[in-house]
């Protein structure tokens, strides 16, 4: 059956949205301790180097002509099978352990800050109702719902402007980098904040066949890096240095600055609108575990999804505490960046093995 | 089966018991006519029966016979179902069957609409007739490429049903796919449209009205120039039409018949409703149980001090009044039209007064409930405002389980609902989901024509 398809502009929505996650409220936390003073330079280029990395994908994207990732793995050697399907079994648990611990994290963070006597268990479990519902509903409706939630939450960008009269250029000093603790780790760290992009790897069966309709991504990931760079611009002019990093989110506290005539204290309000960002990276995660499973298991959907949340809830129960989720985040982030550059590298060799074996 | 002997009493045995079958004979023409006196019109019977067989002589008989408003019938149960639908069986020397079409449904006469009305356009809408409403249709639609196709729905009422299209507008895929799902209904009778929907429905659990009905024939047109089918029930001044978008539910003709930019703050002026009586109480309950530092200082004074003397917590607080609201509403709906008003002003400011009087609940909460319920009036469809309903009672319950979090939990679960549905091949939540900036100029905002293009 041919598989149902939607339009690349699309791709704008899903990347970032993928991509801008819980990370956002401490990015500015994160620049200033690792890179200090005039730290928000640094995601110029780093955001190139992503741009190249998405470049990698682009070019697959235009060898493979819409053709799923796992063909293209499995034309490469039909004996490997056992091999192929122990490789397929656990990326898709390590993604469902990653998209879980995306819900936990979020889960902690909203405890932390708004829901002081609640069990996070709570949280973590309604978030992946959500999901699974998400999920199960298939992927052109999960893309039309990133969608709806892109221009429900991107209009919070707007808010920056209630800063513009406070900003001072007296916070960002003259020094570049002074102060920085650990270089790069940072680099590693803000190349993580860009990750998301290669969830595009396995929507090319899902893509209408259109000309370069891979820019959307690039546009989307270009859109990030301005979100981020101007999000850190404003927390470094509004804010000194030592106050950006001895606050664990300063993006939070910085919307907190935000007082309206009805409402003050907005944050709560915008930190549950950006529930929508987390639920799309957690949902997106899970559906590219599905897909990969998919290729083991002739299970319904609805039955893999559920196994796969299951494995991934329980996997994530020894970690209890937020330092714990915390430290367990940042590890399989790290794999996943591992994967994430692995992945097309492996994925270009075997199309370049083909192209010469096909003359 | 065909008889040719003792026909008047083959028929007669099939109608037993049914006193009210009239029986005019012509003995001298060997002519016997049957049929339901209530079900034809006075005037047809005499131009069509009495007339032509008074004063003639029995050779003449033959002759009128051959008419072609006499139609020979060979079957009986044709013979039967002919004279159910209102004709008359002339039955001519106890062996041959004519029906004549003599009927004159007893209806009222067309009035203007009472549930859609408008301030700017025509008024009249739909009757239980459905010969009426499709010349209604048919009068505002001249056009040799508008088809009818009939139908009987129900094993014994044998309602009479409708299909109308314009071909080359719709999609042929579409009609045959609901002429499909018609054939599939299996059903021993129907009274109304609105209950034909729901055997329709794909998803009979959602709360989401997945047809859209309307009484007005201005709209039924404008559906069938959008490339919509319509169906038209004998017995239901409603007509429905499919695809269906949930944007629609918030259209009205007046925005058509306005000023396009009158049209598109009325719509704004709908969407913002919409949110409203969604989320007010629910953002009450869930401000007042979790998020007590979004409000200001200079109205949290206020706000603690019109709480303070309540005794119940806020979710139980905001259902008692929400729940007092839908009683004045559904007793309103009841009542006749006179003491209904008086029952919704009266009801409302003495139980609203002594509410907050006796320190049943605050006032505030009472603002925020009235400005819900006004808000849900604001959108033009009745049906998909008894949807907001129910949302609005889940938004309040989950909103005191997890303030904010709650709210939001219910709106994702709603928006994905919504974006999952179809109707008819075609997505529900359109135009927004598959996002089309084309059709946003007619959904959410209501464009100057000239920028519409065919």
């Amino acid at each position: 059956m041919q598989n149902e398809t939607f339009k690349p502009f699309y791709l704008f929505f899903i990347t970032y949205m993928t991509q801008m996650g819980i990370v956002f409220f401490s990015l500015p936390n994160i620049i200033a301790t690792h890179f200090g003073y005039n730290g928000w330079i640094m995601i110029i280029p780093i955001s190139v180097v992503v741009l190249i990395h998405i470049g990698l994908i682009a070019k697959i994207y235009s060898f493979n002509k819409g053709e799923s990732i796992f063909e293209t793995i499995e034309s490469l050697n039909s004996k490997a099978k056992m091999i192929l399907m122990l490789l397929y079994i656990s990326l898709s648990i390590f993604w469902s352990i990653l998209a879980v611990t995306i819900a936990k994290h979020y889960a902690y963070v909203m405890k932390f800050l708004y829901f002081p006597y609640t069990d996070i268990q709570w949280f973590v479990l309604l978030t992946l109702i959500l999901a699974f519902y998400l999920v199960t509903r298939g992927i052109i409706t999960i893309v039309h719902i990133t969608t709806i939630f892109f221009f429900l939450s991107a209009p919070i960008i707007f808010l920056l402007f209630y800063f513009v009269p406070d900003f001072s250029f007296l916070q960002f000093s003259t020094f570049l980098f002074n102060e920085n603790k650990d270089f790069y780790g940072g680099i590693i760290e803000l190349y993580t904040a860009f990750l998301g992009f290669e969830v595009i790897l396995f929507m090319f069966p899902y893509i209408s066949k259109e000309k370069s309709g891979f820019k959307y991504v690039f546009w989307a990931h270009l859109y990030t890096s301005f979100v981020y760079l101007i999000v850190t611009i404003f927390s470094y002019g509004f804010n000194s240095i030592q106050q950006l990093t001895r606050q664990v989110y300063p993006v939070v506290t910085l919307m907190r600055y935000i007082e309206f005539e009805f409402i003050e204290r907005l944050d709560s309000i915008i930190f549950i609108l950006f529930y929508l960002k987390v639920l799309i990276t957690i949902t997106m995660y899970v559906w590219i575990s599905l897909v990969t499973l998919k290729r083991v298991v002739k299970w319904s959907d609805n039955l893999i999804v559920f196994v796969l949340l299951i494995v991934g809830y329980l996997s994530t129960l020894p970690f209890v505490t937020k330092k714990e989720s915390i430290i367990l985040l940042s590890a399989l982030t790290k794999v996943q960046l591992f994967l994430s550059v692995f992945l097309p590298l492996l994925l270009l060799m075997i199309i370049f093995k083909k192209r010469r074996s096909n003359g | 089966m065909y008889i040719n002997k003792n026909l008047s009493e083959h028929i007669k045995g099939r109608l037993d018991d049914c006193d009210d079958l009239v029986t005019r004979t012509f003995p001298e023409l060997e002519i016997e006519v049957l049929f339901f006196g209530h079900l034809v019109g006075e005037e047809e019977l005499r131009n069509n029966i009495v007339q032509p067989f008074s004063n003639i002589k029995n050779d003449e008989v033959i002759n009128i016979l051959r008419r072609k408003e006499f139609k020979q019938e060979e079957d009986l149960n044709s013979m039967v179902n002919g004279i159910l639908e209102g004709k008359a069986l002339v039955i001519f020397k106890n062996s041959l069957a004519y029906t004549v079409d003599i009927y004159v449904p007893k209806t009222r006469s067309v009035s203007a609409a009472e549930i859609e009305t408008v301030i700017v356009g025509p008024k009249e809408a739909f009757i239980e007739d459905i010969g009426t409403n499709l010349s209604m249709i048919r009068r505002r639609l001249k056009s040799d490429s508008l088809k009818v196709v009939s139908y009987k729905i129900g094993t014994l009422t044998q309602t009479k049903m409708y299909l109308l299209y314009i071909e080359g507008i719709t999609s042929s895929v579409l009609v045959k796919e609901l002429q499909e799902k018609i054939n599939g209904i299996d059903i021993k009778g129907i009274n109304d449209l609105n209950q034909l929907v729901q055997y329709l429905d794909k998803k009979p659990l959602s709360i989401f009205p997945q047809y859209f009905t309307t009484e007005r024939p201005d709209v039924s047109t404008s559906k069938l120039l959008e490339g919509r089918v319509i169906c038209l029930l004998d017995g239901s001044p409603y007509s429905l039409s499919t695809p269906t978008s949930f944007f629609e539910f918030f259209q009205s003709p007046d925005d058509y018949n306005q000023r396009w930019l009158l049209g598109t703050l009325s719509r704004a002026l709908r969407f913002a409703a919409l949110v409203i009586t969604l989320f007010a109480s629910a953002f009450y309950v869930a401000v007042s149980m979790f998020h007590y530092e979004i409000i200001p200082v200079k109205l949290l004074h206020e706000f603690i001090k019109s709480r303070s003397g309540v005794p119940f917590n806020p979710l139980i607080e905001a259902l008692i009044i929400e729940s007092i609201i839908e009683l004045l509403r559904e007793a309103g709906a009841r009542l006749p039209s006179k003491i209904g008003q008086t029952i919704g002003i009266v009801g409302g400011i003495v139980i609203g007064t002594a509410a907050v009087e006796a320190g049943f609940t605050s006032n505030i909460l009472i603002i925020v409930v009235s400005i819900s319920a006004i808000s849900s009036f604001v959108v033009p469809h009745i049906i998909m405002t008894a949807s907001l309903r129910i949302a609005r009672f889940i938004f309040i319950i989950l909103a005191s389980i997890a303030g904010f979090f709650g709210i939001i939990f219910g709106f994702i679960l709603l928006l994905i609902h919504l974006c999952s549905l179809k109707n008819m091949g075609e997505y529900y939540f359109k135009p927004i989901a598959p996002l089309s900036l084309k059709d946003l100029k007619d959904t959410i905002i209501r464009a100057p024509y000239q920028f519409f293009k065919k």
